[in-house]
This record gives structure tokens, sequence and C-alpha cells, in this order.
């Protein structure tokens, strides 16, 4: 068989996929970040372009580029989440250089009380958790984390309807658990 | 107390916000497949399993799943449009301009002449390899778009069916089951990155039986208690034979007593009284055989031990002398390869070693599936 170049084949996969490639990137890159499509869109066509240069086979055009684009991205909020948290932390760290001792102690925010408080009710909600049966307790704990029940069926392969019957009965056996705890928690 | 659901979201979410600058997260190319829900059932438990305590992976999962429904028929329009195009990777394609400028009524005539030319191939390749050893290697055959991979020293034309980039080599495996780019390799280490590369796969290593420990050690005894845990070696196999012990602290705990107990639970070794929570063995224990071992810690009088029944016994596994001296030597003969090295350490069960080979791996070939799998299969033995 003939093979063409490799710049040959890397510009005739991008004439073919170049706006599906764009069109990934825009459409899972969050809108809020400040993220640049062409910034990613170079790291994207990047690995591509390794990818051909290690003579990888790719077997489903497509289907790769698409993981590319898609990966590139997650990268890239990665990234920039990273970044956030630095200067956050840095920024903390000045923060705390220049303030009276007197402030930090009457920030409620960070008042020991306040943190101990929180630690007591993570506890009480683990506990809780803790006494689901395994797949609602899996449910639940997706749920929490914000998945819908169409996201946590894909995730672990259950059908939806069964996704959303184990999240309604975990948070139904949560809130038994809680109120004898004595925590109130309203659905 | 009262909490409302957003409430309770806010809570969790905040509670398992990744640290450690995300060093133990999902890789993204692993969140992507989730999100079009194509990894199989190990990873796939190992994803959900992250996922449940990550709020950042979760929010990354999310965004590959949002665009699932959306990707999916954009692929396969691609596909449609593709097939009625020449394809991508041929410079010489004017055969293929010439098949499709053929009238429609011809098409079947000249796709039956092929196959009737494909079957006269089959049965003449047959005839002339009949007595020819063939490696046994089941792998899906290249597809048009798939670009051959031959070294100099490899069969000409054979196809490469599993390449990965390993410090400065490129490993290639062909189709012909010929290992190139790696050398200083045993008969049996050959194998053994073969069958890797073939299958994909890591098997659990024999001398990880008997070590599992089946549940967590923080399964009685008061919360105060429950905090109070051995930590690590447990559940391992150790190429070292002067181990490093650690537990967490008993809050008030005045000392600590480490015992070591061999497969007959007849008493090896003890500590001597340790203010701290880390021991290293000052001298060596015996290669090849099991142990258990156990922490006292004396509080307000009281002997206070872990782990305490019926959490399991913390036990762990000395690597035999035969098998650390050959991974001596492969650390030696095949320096950077963390393909080898990563195999090997698997083989004789130290995972987490395999992992960090396998993690370096994945990191030198971020979008190759095969290094994601090893990576994956290693850490679904731990």
């Amino acid at each position: 068989m003939v093979v063409a170049p490799l710049e040959t084949r890397f510009d005739a996969l991008l004439q073919e996929y170049g706006r599906f490639l764009r069109q990934t990137i825009i459409r899972v890159c969050p809108k809020n970040l400040g993220l640049q499509y062409d910034e990613i869109e170079q790291d994207a066509r990047l690995r591509l372009w390794r990818a051909l240069e290690s003579e990888r086979e790719i077997h489903d055009p497509a289907s790769y580029l698409y993981r590319i684009a898609a990966t590139a991205t997650l990268d890239a909020v990665r990234r920039i989440k990273r970044k956030r948290e630095e200067q956050i932390i840095t920024d903390h760290d000045s923060e705390e250089e220049n303030i009276a001792p007197h402030v930090l102690v009457t920030d409620p925010h960070r008042a020991p009380d306040r943190e101990a408080e929180r630690r007591q009710l993570v506890a009480k909600v683990k506990a809780a958790m803790a006494r689901l049966p395994d797949n609602r307790r899996t449910a639940v704990r997706l749920h929490l984390e914000g998945l819908t029940t169409q996201e946590i069926a894909n995730l672990v392969g259950w059908s939806e309807p069964k996704a959303r019957n184990l999240v309604y009965r975990g948070l139904t056996d949560v809130r038994e658990h809680l109120q004898a705890a004595g925590i109130e928690y309203a659905t | 107390m009262q909490l409302s659901e957003d409430e309770l979201k806010s809570l969790w979410q905040q509670d398992t916000v990744a640290t450690n600058r995300r060093a133990d997260c999902l890789s993204s190319e692993l969140l992507v497949c989730a999100g079009e829900g194509k990894l199989a059932a190990a990873e796939m438990a190992l994803v959900v399993n992250h996922i449940e305590q990550c709020s950042d992976c979760a929010e990354e999962y999310r965004l590959a799943f949002a665009v699932k429904d959306w990707a999916a028929n954009a692929a396969i329009t691609h596909a449609d449009v593709l097939a009625t195009k020449p394809a991508v990777t041929s410079a010489k394609e004017s055969w293929w301009q010439a098949w499709f400028s053929l009238p429609h009524w011809k098409i079947p005539a000249v796709a039956f002449a092929g196959l009737a030319l494909l079957v006269v191939g089959w049965f003449v390749w047959r005839t002339a390899s009949k007595k020819e050893v063939v490696p046994q290697i089941a792998v899906a055959t290249p597809t048009a778009t798939a670009t051959p991979f031959a070294s100099p020293s490899a069969t000409p034309d054979a196809p490469v069916i599993a390449q990965l980039q390993d410090g400065s080599r490129l490993i290639a495996l062909n189709q012909q089951g010929e290992l190139t780019g790696i050398e200083n390799l045993s008969p049996a280490q050959q194998r053994m990155v073969k069958e890797a590369l073939t299958t994909q796969r890591i098997e659990r290593s024999a001398l990880l039986a008997g070590l599992n420990r089946g549940g967590s050690a923080l399964m009685s005894g008061s919360d105060e208690e429950k905090k109070f845990a051995v930590t690590a070696p447990v559940g391992k196999v150790l190429l070292t034979d002067r181990p490093t012990f650690r537990w967490s602290a008993l809050p008030n705990a005045t000392s600590y007593v480490i015992e070591i107990y061999d497969e007959q639970f007849n008493l090896v070794t003890a500590s001597p009284p340790l203010s701290t929570t880390t021991w290293t063995m000052p001298q060596s224990l015996k290669r090849g055989a099991l142990f258990a071992w156990q922490v006292k810690a004396r509080q307000d009088g009281q002997e206070i031990t872990s782990p305490h029944p019926p959490a399991p016994q913390a036990k762990f596994r000395l690597l035999t002398q035969a098998k650390a001296n050959e991974i001596a030597q492969a650390r030696r003969s095949v320096g950077a390869s963390h393909l080898t090295l990563g195999l090997l350490y698997a083989e004789a069960g130290l995972l987490d070693e395999a992992e960090a080979e396998f993690r370096a791996l994945q990191r030198a070939n971020s979008t190759s599936p095969i290094a994601r799998r090893l990576l994956m299969n290693v850490r679904a033995l731990k």
C-alpha cells in the first residue's frame, strides 16, 4: 500500500474533520472559564500530529478526533482550574500575612466552631450514606455530585428509570437516617 | 438543624473536591470514554468509584456526557460522507477515483471479481503457509486507514498491531509476533511483553494470594478506635526485606509497639515502645514469607490493638530473593523501559511500583488505549 506523507495525511484528516474537531471543542468547553477555543484546537491538532507521527493506527477517524478534541478540552479545563486555585492560595496567603490576627478570628467563614459544625454534619451524612444498600449508595453519591439520572445511568450502565428509582429510594433512606440523627432534611 | 437538598449537595461537593493537585484523579481520556459509555466493566467500576468521591471528575464527566449524542450523530454523518469519498491515507488515489467513477451497474460485478480473487488468494496463502508456525495473536486486521510500521529488523511490511513510546524507544509488535525497539530481554520476558501488548491485560500475581483484606481496618470498636488503624504495609508484596510500618495515631496514646507474626502466628519480632507512628525494621525479615502485623497502643494504662477483630489481619509478603534479583537485573538491563519494568513488577505482585511505571508509560502515550488499559488494569488489581 502506498502511504501518503505525514503532512498529506494530517491535512487530509483536518480537511475532512477540522470542523468536527472545532465543534467538539466548542460543545465540550464550559463557557464560564474564559478558555480560548483556538488554543485548545491548537493543542488538539498537535496531539493528532503526534499520533500520526508515531504511526498510530486510526481505525475510526471521527471517533478518534472526537476523543482528541474532548480530552484536549478537559485538560485545558483542568489547567485553568489549577491556575485559579493556585492564584487563590497565593492571594489567600498574602491576605493572611497582611490581615491583623483579630480579623481572622472574627471571620465567620473561618471560625473554628463553624468548621467543626460542618465536619460534624459531613460525618453524619457519611454515616447515613454508609447504611444504604450498595446500589442506592452509589446512586445517591453520584446524585449529590450533581449528576442527573441520565448521567448516572450512562455511567453505571443502568436504565434511566432504574437510576431514578435508586436515587429516590436512597434519598428517602438518607432522610430517615438524618432525622434519627437530629437533622431535618427536606427535598 | 435543617438541611435542604441544595445544602446537602453543596456540603457533599465541598467535601469531595479533589486535593493534591488532582494527582490521583482519572485521566481526561478515561472520562471522555466514560461519557461515551465505552468503558469495560472493570474500568467503569473504577470510574464510578472515583466520581462518587471527586466533584471535579464528576463535573468533567458531565461535560463529556453532554456531547455524547451529538458526537455519535456527527461521527455517523462523517462516516456517511466518507463512504462517498476517497480514503485519506493514500497519496495515489487514482484507482479509488476510477472505482467511484464506475457506472453503478458495474460495481457489483467488480466487487464479485474482487471477492473471487480474495478467495483464490486465501487458498494459495493457506497452502503455502500450512506448515509455518504462526504466532497466535488475536487482533483486528488493520483497516485501510492504518499505517503499517516496519522496523529494519522486523519482517518487511508486516503490519504493526501494537506500538508504544517507551522512554527513547518505540516498542512495536507486528502481526508476525516480532517485537522491536527493546533489547536485552530474556525469552520469558519477551513472551511477557508480547502477551501484554496483545491481550492488553495483566493477570493478578499469584504472590498476592492470601493478602486480600476483604474489608476495612476501621470495622469495629469505638469512634476513637476506628481512627486508630494500621496504614502500611497492608495487603502488599514488598521488594524490601526491611519494611517500614505506618499507622494512624490514637489520641493520648503514650506509646506504640509493633508486633510481626509469621504465617503460623508465631511472634517473629516486636519493636521497642515507640512515640512515633512509623517504624522501620532494623533487621531483615525472611524473604518469600507471608507475615501479619499489628500495632498496640498504650492509652490511660490500657492496651488498644489495631487491627482488632472482626477487622481482617494486616498481611504482607516479602518478595523471594530470586525474584528481587531478577527485578534488580532487569532494572540494569532494560533501564528506562516502563513497560518491561511495569510488567515485571505486576508479575511479582508489586502493584504500587507497577502502577508508577504504567502511569509514566501512559503519560508518554496519552492517547494510546494500550497504555491506558494496562494502567487501569493494574489499578483494578490493587
